[in-house]
This record gives C-alpha cells, structure tokens and sequence, in this order.
C-alpha cells in the first residue's frame, strides 16, 4: 500500500462523502473531491486551479475564514504548516434538524436555555421563549436580564442567583415580568452553579420556564378555595363534606353551633349517631342511593339529635362531589333549622284540630240541649193540648178546632227544633251509623233542594270510629251543599266504600263543572274546612272536575292507627 | 169509666214531659210506677208485673230497647211502646228487632200514645208516622 502523503490525500479527498477542497494559502483551489464537484455541478478543470472567489455561489461567511458556496458552508483547516488549506462541508442537515427539533421543545415548553458567565458577568439566553417571549440576548449585562422582570422582583431573582453562586449550588425562583405586547407573565428560574477544577464558580447554566398557565389556574383556585372557604366558615346554614361512609370530614361553625358537637367531635362521629333513631333508616337510604349514584341528590326533613339531648328539626339537603370517573368522593350535606317552624305547623295543626273538635263538641251539645230539652218541653206541651182536647166535649167545636190548630202550631216548632238540632249534630250518627244517617241526610237534601240524591253504600261500616264518621257526613253535607249551590245538576251521587284500609267518600254531580286546576280563588271556607278535617285524620281530599263535564270530590281516610302528625315529614 | 184498667209502667227521665204524659194517662190506665232508668224499668218491672210498659229510648244506664228487649225475652211484659224523640228508621227497625211493637214519637203522643197502648195490649203493632 503507497502511503506517500499524496496517496494519503488522494484517498482521503475520495473516501470522504461529504464535499472537500484543497486550497493554497492564496485560495486557489488545488484540488477538490467528486462530492465537491457534484455540489457544484462543474467539471475538474473549472474548478481546480481557479481561485475561491470565481467559483459561482461563492460568499465570504463566518470570522475564521470559513466560506459558502449555494448556501452550503465551508470551514477551513490550515494543512502541512499552513501552506495548504483544505475546505471541508459537512452535512448540516441532521443538525439543522436537531436544532430545529430543540427549537420546537423550548417552543412547546415555554423554556429557554441561558448562561451567566461570572467571569464577565454576562448572560446569553438563546431562546425568545422562556423570558417573557423578549428575543433571545447575547452576552447582556446582568442590568439588562434584570429589566426584564418585575420591578418588584428583580431583587429576589438576583438574591436568589447570587446566594446560589455563593454557595455554589443551585436555585429555584418564580418571578413576574412583562411580555413585549404588554401582559403579565410568570416564569420559573431554575440555576446550576458551575465551577473550574479548583472549585471556583464560573458560570451558571439555567433554564427559564413560562408558568402563566400554571399561576393563573393557581391564582383561581385559590381565589375559588377562598370564596368556598368565606362560605363554608360564614354560612348561616350547617354545612358538612361527609365521606362516603357518612363519617364528616369537614363540618362548619353554623353546624357545630345547631349540633351543639365541635367539629373535631362531629369528624369521629358516623351521622347516624347524631340523627333520631327514628329517622336515621330513611336518610341512610338515601345517602346509599346517593354515594352509589342512584341519586343526584335528596332533600329530606329530619330530626337531629344535639350533644345536649335535645331534639332538632333540620331541613337537609345532600349532593356528591364526583371524581372524574364517577365515583362519589364527598357528599355535601347543608342543614336548615325548622325546629321552629316544625313547632308552628304542629301548633296550627292543634289548633285547628282543638278549633273543629269543639266546634263538634259545641254543636253537639247544642243539638242535645235542643233535641232532648226544648224538644221533649215542646212534646210535652203537645200533650198538654192533647189531654185539654180530650176534656173538651166533642161538640165545642170551635174550641177543638183551636186547639187542633194549636197542636198543629206546635207541631211545627218541635219539626223546626229537630230540623235546627239535627243540623247541628247528627244524632242518628251514633244511634244508627254513617249509613243511615247518610240515608236520611241524602233523603232530606233531595226533599229539601230539588236534587235527586242517590247513595250507594256497602253494608260494612259500623266498626268505623265515631270522629271518622262524623268527617265523612260533615264532608258529604258540604259537598251536596255546593252541588245544590254551583253545580246546576238535579241528581247527585254519593258513594261509600272501603278502598285498602281506607274509606272512601266519593260525590259527583253532572252539573256544569269548573277549573280543578284554576287557583282556588273560589275555594270557599267549605272546602277548607273539608280538606282540613280529612288531614285531621290523616286523610286526603281531591276534587276534579272540569267546565261542563260536572264534579267528582273524592275524600279518603285511612283506617290504621293514625301516626304522630307531623313526625313522618 | 171502663170495668178493666190495664196496669202501666213508665219509664222516663224528663220531668216535665213525664208530668204531662201521666196527666195523659192517667184517665185510660192504671199508672203502677214510674221509673227514672233503664236498670230500675227491669227491677220494678219484675216486681210490679205491669200490663203494659211506656219507656223513653235515651235513658241513664240502659236504653229503652235494651231494657224492652230483656222484658221481652225474660216474659215478664210483652207489651212495650217506646216513647222517643227520635224519628230514625233504623231506630224503628231496631225496636221492632227488639220485640218492641209499639214506636210513638214525643210530638205526636198527645195523639198517638194511648192507641198505641191499645194497640200493643192486643197483641198488635204501632208505629208513629215517621214523616213530619
């Protein structure tokens, strides 16, 4: 193998792929390779032996006489003791597309790369992201890095740095500045120190990363955190964030105050131990469908045990607070005092109930004192007529006929007094039963207003309880009252019946109706008190009815002991 | 004056109507007593052994159809006219159930009750018309 140097140069010139030219000192070319010549699309002899500057595409490029020639460079390498350069050109394309690719990561990353030199105390940062998007700076001051920051941080960005060199290790800091266009920005600055093999700091290589984004989403959080917080401690409403076990993680003062518990108690306490017994089936039912996802949320009013022993009454209202997957995390539960409405509905309800129980008993004293005093004085003055009548000769006429006028006048006061008495009191209700007496009402109404009443009543009735009974023939003469008075109609109906474990009352006319539906407006004090005796007895009262197709009042009442009123809510 | 008065029993709490039924009857029948309740109507009755017995409905201790009912069942007098201010069928029905065949209304006994003793006293019934 010849391996003189012009045979080492031959094979070098022709092995290398990448495009090479030897050069005199004075740049004429001496030779050039056959990737160089492909570049340049020339033939040998236009090129070698012709000085650098006329080859076509050729430009001066760089400082250490590097050249181009169609764009592609050339760096130079002085050869054999500087009388023979030789021009290489490398492949710049996979470096281009390295720096391009770290170009898109500083991009996407909203991170620029610097150096502080503390040898000359400057800083290059080769990127326009990362700083607040100003464009990238070559070898600035340390005044002119710092400017760039808020006034109100630059002494804690350079505190940090410096601090950082001193102690030859590292920082962190978040700091504000302004973007060119004008907005506020967030960066974090992160350092390394540097030193020489002796151990004394030489630079500092860092990068700066955009973090807006992050602080804003930071920024409202906290501020969310905040409000939620101002709530949660202020509200006036009982507030707990119970897991999903029903153990409170979290409860507020409001809830501390109606519980009477302190929250550190409340978190060591399941919610069923501070719930009535009689309530705690329902509401753990509830938050069961409610952790489970059965239920968005419920509502429920329920009765609290507080640490003194006494009862509360609250209005709750629970919620979830899912995870992204669904998945109950917390159920937040806002607890109202009704105690004190709870006490006047009961209060009303007494009231009422005290208001119709001796308005009944009232009457029926009445009716009483009616039937069987004045009643029984006024029988007994008919008799004394009649006994008079019999001592009278029969033909004295004109006294007999007196007298039978007489008889006939008082006859007609005892029928006036029953009639009144019996209005007032049905005394046939506890002689005979609801269904005589609403026989013999239905009877009288017919007779007494022109509309042909039919009833049709099962047998089986005579069990039912007395205040029953009287609830439904109060609520079967209302209704036929307002029959005979709105509806138009000339035959009603009315029909008893057992439906369950209740009895149904059920009036309908064919007359000319009205709106059910409209605001009761028209709802006389009848109906109110209709509707009232049935809740009494933990009934209910319907009517439907619409203009033109007559009326249909339906009342029910259960049967079965009734409940505490009010302890089902 | 008839040969035979046929001995009563009345039964009734209200004075004053019981004063003028007395004056009533007292031409037409032999009044043997007057009782004030129920409990007393069967005690006297037992022991008076009256032809006929006139008795309210509403009285203290036992109703005039509980008692008439027992008189009638233990035989000790068959011949009962209930004397009432009630004017209720079923009251009626209730009577008749009892074995009480005669129903005067109050109001009406100033013409009713002595035929209805008549008639009770033949072994016949009598009822008052109900209607006013």
């Amino acid at each position: 193998m010849d391996l003189s140097p012009s045979a080492l140069l031959e094979a070098i010139l022709e092995g290398a792929r990448d495009p090479l030219l030897v050069l005199s000192r004075d740049r004429v070319v001496l030779e050039a390779n056959r990737a160089a010549l492909r570049w340049m699309e020339l033939r040998r002899d236009a090129v070698v032996g012709h000085s650098l500057s006329e080859l076509p595409g050729w430009k001066e490029a760089g400082s250490s006489g590097g050249f181009e020639i169609r764009h592609r460079e050339f760096s130079v390498q002085q050869l054999d003791g500087g009388e023979l350069l030789i021009a290489e050109s490398r492949d710049n394309t996979a470096v281009e597309e390295e720096r391009r690719y770290e170009r898109l990561v500083f991009e996407l990353a909203n991170m620029g790369v610097w150096t502080w030199d503390l040898a000359t105390d400057t800083v290059t940062n080769r990127s326009e992201h990362g700083l607040f998007g100003w464009p990238a700076m070559v070898d600035a001051s340390r005044h002119q890095v710092l400017q760039r920051f808020h006034p109100d941080d630059r002494g804690r960005v350079l505190a940090e740095a410096e601090a950082a060199v001193a102690s030859r290790s590292g920082f962190r800091v978040e700091a504000r500045g302004y973007a060119p266009e004008g907005g506020l920005k967030w960066v974090a600055v992160t350092g390394a120190v540097r030193c020489d093999e002796t151990g004394y700091p030489v630079r500092v290589d860092g990068v700066t990363i955009d973090i807006t984004e992050r602080k804003l989403t930071e920024l409202r959080l906290r501020e969310s955190e905040a409000r939620f917080r101002a709530i949660f401690e202020n509200a006036g409403i009982g507030i707990a964030l119970v897991g999903p076990g029903g153990i409170p993680v979290a409860c507020n003062p409001a809830l501390e105050q109606l519980l009477g518990y302190s929250a550190s108690e409340l978190q060591k306490m399941h919610f069923s131990e501070f719930t009535h017994h009689e309530d705690v089936k329902r509401d753990l039912a509830l938050y069961q469908d409610l952790i489970s996802g059965r239920r968005r949320r419920y509502e429920v009013e329920k009765r609290y045990l507080r640490k003194d022993g006494e009862l509360m009454w609250g209005r709750l209202v629970v919620s979830a607070v899912r995870d992204a997957s669904g998945q109950a995390v917390f159920g937040i539960g806002m607890v109202e005092d009704i105690t004190a409405r709870k006490r006047v509905e009961r209060e009303l309800l007494s009231l009422s109930d005290k208001l119709i129980t001796t308005q009944e008993q009232e009457r029926s004293r009445i009716a009483r004192e009616l039937h069987d005093g004045l009643g029984q004085q006024i029988a007994a003055l008919s008799i004394a007529v009649a006994s008079m009548k019999r001592q009278v000769p029969e033909h004295v006429t004109v006294a007999r006929e007196q007298m039978t006028r007489l008889q006939q006048r008082i006859a007609s006061i005892s029928e006036g007094v029953r009639r009144i008495s019996h209005e007032l009191h049905p005394a046939v209700l506890e002689l005979a039963g609801i269904v005589p007496a609403l026989r013999s009402h239905c009877k009288q109404f017919s007779t007494d207003n022109g509309v042909a009443v039919t009833l049709d009543a099962e047998s089986n009735f005579e069990n039912i309880p007395a205040e029953v009974a009287l609830c439904l023939y109060r609520v079967a003469q209302e209704a036929l009252q307002n029959v005979a008075k709105h509806s138009g109609a000339k035959e009603a109906s009315v029909r008893l019946q057992h439906s369950g474990e209740s009895v149904v009352l059920t009036v309908a006319d064919h007359g000319r109706g009205f709106d059910a539906d409209a605001p009761a407006s028209h709802a006389g004090l009848g109906l109110v008190s209709m509707k009232e005796r049935a809740r009494l007895l933990n009934g209910s009262l319907k009517i439907s009815s619409s203009p033109g197709e007559g009326a249909t009042l339906e009342v029910s009442i259960p049967l079965t002991a009734p409940e505490a009123v009010g302890q089902s809510a | 004056m008839p040969a035979f008065r046929p001995r009563l029993l009345l039964a009734d709490d209200h004075e004053e109507f019981l004063e003028e039924v007395i004056r009533l009857l007292a031409g037409e029948f032999e009044l043997v007593g007057v009782v004030r309740d129920g409990a007393e109507l069967i005690e006297c009755a037992g022991k008076l052994n009256p032809d006929a017995v006139v008795t309210d409905f509403k009285m203290p201790k036992l109703t005039g159809i509980l008692a008439g009912r027992k008189l009638v069942e233990t035989r000790v007098c068959a011949a009962i006219v209930l004397l009432t201010m009630y004017r209720d069928p079923q009251l009626v029905r209730d009577a008749l159930d009892a074995g009480i065949r005669g129903y005067v209304l109050k109001d009406r006994a100033g013409e009713d009750l002595i035929p209805a003793i008549r008639r009770v006293l033949d072994g016949d019934t009598f009822v008052s018309t109900l209607a006013s």
